[in-house]
């Protein structure tokens, strides 16, 4: 599967992703991630440590996300980069918009803050 | 001269008739004009006091009557009432007693006012045996419609057919001309915001190469003297096409006006993208990289929105530095704390290189990245040539590795380039 999204404690929605955000890979999941997301008025956590990679197209699917559910007062925390994936979030400077941290609980805390 | 049928059953006086109507029917390209034109040959040369028009709409499955006298727009399905019945059969119906006929709708005369005593239905089926429509006549002037008017209507329903179909195929290319034309002249208005021409700077040698996929492109770009010193932008929207064009446009105009007032890099940066936050969608931004260039200390200060890596070749050390984006994507949000601009100093011989990620993300046949490595070796390798060659040999260097596969992504390449000490006794020009 390539994306899973399942329900934690407190109404946070958990995404698991586990695939390559390129062009092709954003475009397969792009409409269900949004959907799964920011759909509803709740607090979402992104597990990327089964992203391999991310491109532009990835970036923007990350953050027209986040922006929607900024947008209904909630927010979004990525969490479990890999290296390749995070030094792509370093470039451009996407922890500005959103919480990027290494693990689940870290990802809940943030949501908590 | 006594009058011989033809082969087809047709007098010279109809054949006459059928080839008048020819002539006219092959000039209108207009289908208000040509029905007008099928009607009137239509009640002329079956001596018809009314005629009209019935197209199919194959997606609908009906047919909508197009010219009539004393009618609005009248809708009726395949297979119902004598119109619905021959466009079905694809055969004429000749009845002489309408009101006898059950398959007659009186009810469109009570509508009309008009009284119909008999009528002729003909199917208009072009040359590619498609369905055109139907051309219906009423009440033939001195009596009703025969055998030989069912020839000649037949004859005359091709031509028809044969024309309307002539002007749909016209109607809908010149549809598609206009589509063009209004993309041309979208694209034209993005590249005259571009520079016409690379500065003139002392001491320096820039190029910029814009290749949009489309004929409007989400990448822009921006060399020019200010009174601040040498502006540079890379822009790049997300998508390509018209809107994101529109969002870098928007960006650039902004950027430009924002300078001429006088803004500093950081006033400028924050206040375009704290507009662009309000205007643009959740899901359009800009990653776009803005630096000021004081040519006489050669010292760079940007700012980048999303836009990396930025790279930075040092002749002297024939490596490169690649820096971050200083925020993030323009447009994305408002601004709350602003990150400092970053400064670096051109040293003789080096580099400032920017490129869109069309160039970093273009893709080979195994779906592997241009990256940054090939753009790097290609810098150390053409570090001495002009800008604009280098400039070109990259762009080449991105279609090679790309292979057959389409281009993708807009492409937009934005170098400047500090020219080497000159040797000892040697003034640059």
């Amino acid at each position: 599967m390539e994306m899973t999204v399942t329900e934690l404690a407190g109404e946070v929605t958990c995404v698991r992703l586990v695939t390559r955000l390129d062009a092709q890979g954003a475009d397969r999941i792009g409409l269900r991630f949004t959907t799964a997301v920011a759909a509803q008025a709740r607090n979402a956590v992104i597990d990327l440590s089964g992203v391999s990679f991310v491109a532009s197209m990835g970036l923007r699917l990350l953050i027209s996300t986040a922006r929607a559910l900024n947008g209904k007062g909630c927010k979004m925390v990525l969490f479990g980069a890999t290296d390749l994936v995070q030094g792509v979030f370093d470039d451009a400077a996407l922890d500005q918009i959103m919480p990027i941290v290494e693990t689940e609980d870290q990802a809940l805390a943030a949501l908590a803050s | 001269m006594e009058e011989q049928p033809s082969a087809a059953g047709l007098s010279l006086r109809d054949m006459a008739a059928l080839l008048a109507v020819t002539r006219a029917l092959a000039a209108p390209f207009e289908l208000k004009q040509m029905l007008a034109e099928v009607t009137a040959a239509a009640c002329s040369v079956l001596r018809a006091e009314r005629a009209s028009v019935w197209l199919f709409d194959a997606a609908a499955g009906e047919l909508a009557i197009e010219v009539a006298i004393d009618l609005d727009l009248v809708r009726v399905p395949l297979g119902v009432g004598l119109v619905g019945s021959c466009a079905q059969t694809r055969q004429p119906i000749n009845v002489p007693d309408c009101y006898a006929d059950p398959r007659f709708n009186p009810a469109i005369d009570r509508r009309s006012g008009f009284r119909t005593r008999c009528s002729l239905s003909l199917p208009l089926i072009d040359h590619q045996d498609t369905l055109v429509g139907v051309l219906q006549v009423l009440n033939k002037a001195d009596g009703v419609f025969d055998g030989g008017d069912e020839a000649v209507g037949t004859a005359l329903a091709a031509q028809c057919a044969v024309a309307l179909t002539r002007v749909r195929m016209t109607q809908q290319a010149i549809a598609g001309e206009l589509m063009r034309q209004e993309l041309e002249l979208a694209s034209q208005l993005q590249l005259s915001t571009l520079p016409s021409a690379m500065p003139q700077v002392a001491g320096y040698d820039m190029h910029a190469l814009f290749r949009p996929v489309a004929l409007t492109g989400g990448d822009t770009y921006d060399l020019a003297l200010t009174d601040q010193g040498l502006l540079v932008v890379l822009g790049d929207a997300t998508g390509h096409g018209i809107a994101p064009a529109l969002s870098v446009t928007q960006m650039h105009a902004m950027l430009r006006m924002a300078f001429r007032l006088g803004a500093s890099l950081e006033t400028a940066f924050r206040n375009v993208n704290d507009q662009l936050a309000q205007t643009l969608p959740d899901s359009r931004f800009v990653t776009a990289f803005i630096g000021l260039l004081d040519v006489a200390t050669h010292r760079l200060r940007f700012l980048s929105g999303g836009q990396a890596p930025i790279l930075h070749f040092s002749a002297a050390a024939g490596a490169c530095t690649a820096f971050r984006a200083t925020s993030f994507p323009m447009g994305a949000m408002p601004i709350s704390v602003l990150r400092p601009a970053v400064e670096i100093a051109l040293a003789p011989g080096d580099w400032l290189v920017l490129l869109s990620d069309g160039v970093y993300e273009s893709v080979d046949a195994e779906g592997v990245q241009f990256g940054r490595e090939r753009v790097e070796r290609l810098l150390r390798e053409g570090h001495d040539r002009c800008a604009d060659e280098v400039a070109l040999r990259l762009m080449q260097a991105v279609q090679a590795f790309a292979g057959s596969a389409p281009q993708d992504d807009d492409i937009t390449i934005v170098l400047v380039k500090r020219q080497p000490a000159a040797p000892a006794g040697v003034t640059m020009e």
